[in-house]
């Protein structure tokens, strides 16, 4: 059973963690679109949509089973379980030792409420930045788009070079994203870290950093299945604790602080005494443990290791130490809270004269920037790589949240809308596509005087040709000529004109709008048409 | 002669066709009826596929085309990434057909590619165009990746002198173009020759140079197609070369084929304006590509078969 445990969280982990490394790694698109559930199912993001459904699932398992969340649903939590193995890897064939130290770590419980209620206050009041600095399905994200990626096409463009030259198509080159800078680095201090704190403590990042972690951890201290140590059983040999990933089996005293638990199971079979269990005792020990833990606590001894024993006797306070530490990371919030919103108005400030356009759904840029925790999805999606992240288009608070910027076929697809289908946070609202294709994300500017036709007098109308809702339409010029023109209320904005002027800078523009309201339906035209029965020639 | 001279003697002699490509339009011109070979075949009333089986019949079969083991490209218009009834592209079940009567011909592999103005597996898929030719055998080749495109030259070219363009019309054997006929924004109207727009790499090129000059330049190119096949079954009068809605479709129910670009787009042009008057001058790649002894817009000089089914 103990060994069942284990091995059915580690097929689950790799399952779901092999299937968040595809979805953001398929780089031809191939998964079918209800894949992207995957990232649905992630706190963070359910929690933004509101989906009451992912949350009552995800609170429910917790009460039932603890942090099962943490071990086989996050894919941050599962990717430190692989920088673990690797650990315990190198452990094993180096320094021909199968065994971690056996160690109870003391939790960072100001560290760790600290930065729960920073984020969640600052997330109430409309300021996502911490959170998506911290969400771990949006930093795993960020490492997969930025780091993996890249890897993942230059592999496939080589493979695609040979196969091309042999008369295969079946892959084919894919375009690197223009990445952001930020993010990139972003991406890759999270994942130092990551790699330094599971290599050195295993969890500790779920257990002091992630505000994901903490928030499951309030949860599971109440759960109803957790792992428990018969204390008439033990032998406080530490070969649990030697196991355990979070360093909170506290094996000198017999108990395991079920706040830090990610549920990984791997301390159950360990115990030679069978003193270890993962079993229904939650709800029913409270009662019982308190009364059996004072009949223990007379009898322990008192002069152990600080570090890895607190007597007993605290152990009872415990619950109040933990309360005042709550609290003093509550007062931290409330220092920390109002500087951050007065970064926030400074940058509101300081808009730039070129508006760039968010992606569609976005509706406004003040909810737009207070939804989207840039974990890079759409702009991983995006077939025609017009999604950018940002550096300082959105603000300095909007890093990393992307918009649009147009080049050279790179420009909204009038009949797609795979951003808003993926973005699990709805921070895209889940138009139809008939909604999308009136939703208007910018407005089409036409410089004249530099167009290549009042210019140079030729034909042109690259611009018109690609409007799909000819908003941008020719109108007759000189000598037969025909020139643009601009019917804002039909434009959506999706740049297909900006991307194909040949004119550098382009004769017309996209300019953004703050507000993302529904174009008009151009009017149908009547044209009588003559019938056609002959050939005519 | 060793293996070096039979190579140099073929280069020179591909050479000399390359060159005497250039005058194939007054060739035509001239060679009306004289060994009874048909230069253009328009055809009304059918499905695509009936209509392309006997246009192909009226040039004496694909055979004459296509021979076994040949490598073939087809070059339709695939640009948007629209549905079949919006006449955005070229029409599927007809591109399908070609693709499966050059296999039935022994070809090798029939590759088909358009450089595509929205993102091309979305269009490649959404026209059913990928459907079709995958039904039929043939293959789909990437294109929105420069590395596919190699740089040729245009010597006879006025305003375009080289373009890049796709290995799949390079390396092929033999090549079809495949275009729709459509109202156009920009070149007035696209057919066979604004389609060889999506056989190069830098379409922004004609744009910033000449758009309409740069049609009849890139149609100097020296390994000329097959055949061109128009098809006028739907046809989009207005609002191309997008569309907005099926509202700007009518359906012309014909195929034009003809292996003289410049008359099958004078035809396919004449075919058009009945339904919709326009000045056929307003199209100026016709006129200019006529003038680079491209082809003829004289129709009358062409051996020409119209047939109604």
């Amino acid at each position: 059973m103990p060994k069942f445990l284990k091995y059915l969280r580690r097929l689950l982990a790799v399952l779901v963690g092999g299937s968040c490394l595809l979805l953001f790694l398929d780089i031809m698109r191939l998964a079918p679109s209800w894949f992207t559930g995957l990232a649905e199912i992630q706190i963070v993001p359910a929690i933004i949509a509101g989906s009451a459904v992912v949350l009552v699932v995800m609170g429910l398992l917790t009460l039932l089973l603890g942090r099962v969340y943490c071990s086989v649903i996050c894919p941050l939590g599962i990717l430190q379980d692989v920088i673990f193995r690797f650990k315990k890897w190198y452990l094993r064939i180096v320094k021909k030792r199968k065994l971690l130290k056996a160690r109870y770590r003391e939790p960072w419980n100001i560290v760790r409420y600290g930065i729960l209620s920073v984020v969640a206050v600052l997330f109430a009041i409309g300021v996502i930045y911490p959170l998506l600095l911290l969400d771990p399905y949006s930093n795993f994200g960020r490492i997969a788009v930025a780091l993996f990626r890249p890897v993942v096409v230059a592999g496939n463009n080589l493979l695609a070079g040979w196969m091309n030259a042999a008369g295969n198509y079946s892959l084919y080159n894919i375009p690197q994203l223009d990445m952001t800078t930020i993010v990139v680095l972003m991406a890759a201090v999270v994942l130092v870290i990551l790699i330094v704190m599971a290599w050195r403590a295993g969890r500790l990042w779920c257990n002091a950093i992630c505000p994901v972690g903490t928030l499951l951890g309030l949860l599971s201290r109440v759960s109803l299945f957790r792992v428990h140590i018969d204390k008439t059983a033990c032998t406080k040999c530490g070969l649990c604790a030697s196991a355990c990933k979070s360093n909170c089996i506290d094996f000198k005293n017999g108990t395991v602080d079920v706040s830090r638990c990610v549920t990984c199971y791997d301390c159950l079979d360990r115990c030679r005494q069978d003193a270890i269990k993962y079993r229904p005792t939650g709800w029913s020990l409270r009662k019982s443990e308190a009364k059996s833990e004072q009949i223990e606590t007379s009898t322990s001894s008192s002069a152990e290791v600080k570090d890895s024993v607190a007597p007993i006797a605290e152990n009872t306070a415990d619950y109040d130490a933990s309360r005042r530490q709550f609290l003093k990371g509550a007062l931290l919030t409330a220092t920390v809270l109002p500087t951050a919103k007065l970064f926030g108005q400074e940058v509101a400030g300081g808009t730039p004269a070129r508006i760039l356009p968010m992606p569609p759904g976005a509706v406004s840029r003040e909810r737009f920037l207070s939804k989207c925790t840039a974990c890079q999805l759409c702009v991983d999606k995006c077939p025609t790589n017009v999604l950018k992240p940002a550096f300082l288009e959105n603000g300095l608070t909007g890093m990393m949240q992307p918009y649009m910027r147009f080049e050279v076929e790179k420009f909204c697809n009038f009949e797609c809308k795979v951003c808003v289908d993926v973005c699990p946070a709805d921070a895209l609202l889940p138009l139809t596509l008939e909604e999308k294709k009136l939703t208007r994300v910018g407005v089409a500017v036409f410089d004249k005087e530099r167009c290549k036709v009042y210019e140079s007098h030729v034909d042109c109308g690259a611009c018109a040709e690609h409007c799909p809702t000819q908003a941008v339409h020719m109108v007759p010029f000189e000598d037969g000529l025909t020139i643009p023109e601009v019917t804002e209320a039909y434009c959506i904005g999706c740049g297909g004109c900006e991307s194909i002027c040949p004119i550098d800078p382009p004769a017309i523009h996209i300019q953004g709008v703050d507000e993302q309201i529904m174009a008009e339906q151009p009017p149908k035209d009547t044209v009588e048409l003559n019938e056609v029965t002959d050939f005519g020639f | 002669m060793d293996r070096r001279e039979f190579l140099k003697a073929m280069a020179l002699a591909g050479a000399a066709a390359v060159v005497d490509f250039g005058s194939v339009g007054k060739a035509l011109a001239q060679t009306k009826g004289a060994n009874g070979s048909v230069d253009l075949v328009a055809i009304m009333g059918g499905t695509p596929t009936q209509m392309l089986n006997r246009v192909l019949t009226e040039f004496g079969g694909i055979g004459r085309f296509v021979k076994k083991g040949m490598k073939v490209t087809i070059k339709p218009n695939i640009g948007w990434d629209r549905k079949p009834e919006m006449a955005a592209n070229t029409n599927p079940q007809l591109v399908g057909e070609l693709v499966r009567q050059c296999k039935a011909a022994g070809a090798a592999e029939v590759l088909v590619f358009d450089h595509t103005c929205n993102e091309w597996t979305r269009c490649y898929s959404n026209s059913g165009i990928r459907a079709a030719v995958e039904a039929a055998g043939g293959t789909m080749v990437p294109s929105a990746d420069e590395s596919y495109y190699r740089e040729v030259s245009l010597p006879r070219g006025v305003k375009l002198k080289k373009a890049k363009i796709h290995q799949a019309i390079l390396d092929c054997d033999v090549w079809f173009n495949v275009p729709i006929l459509k109202h156009h924004g920009g070149a007035k109207m696209t057919m066979s020759m604004k389609n060889y727009m999506g056989i190069v790499w830098d379409r922004q090129a004609f744009h910033s140079l000449d758009l309409q000059q740069c049609i009849a330049d890139i149609n100097t190119y020296e390994k000329r197609p097959a055949l061109h096949i128009v098809d006028c079954y739907r046809a989009m009068f207005q609002n191309g070369p997008q569309g907005k809605s099926t509202d700007d479709v009518i359906a012309l129910n014909s195929l034009i084929a003809s292996v003289d670009p410049v008359a099958a787009d004078t035809a396919a042009l004449s075919l058009f304006t009945q339904a919709k008057p326009m000045d056929k001058s307003t199209v100026t790649h016709i006129a200019k590509a006529e003038a680079l002894h491209v082809g003829t817009t004289k129709l009358d000089t062409l051996n020409i078969k119209r047939i109604k089914l």
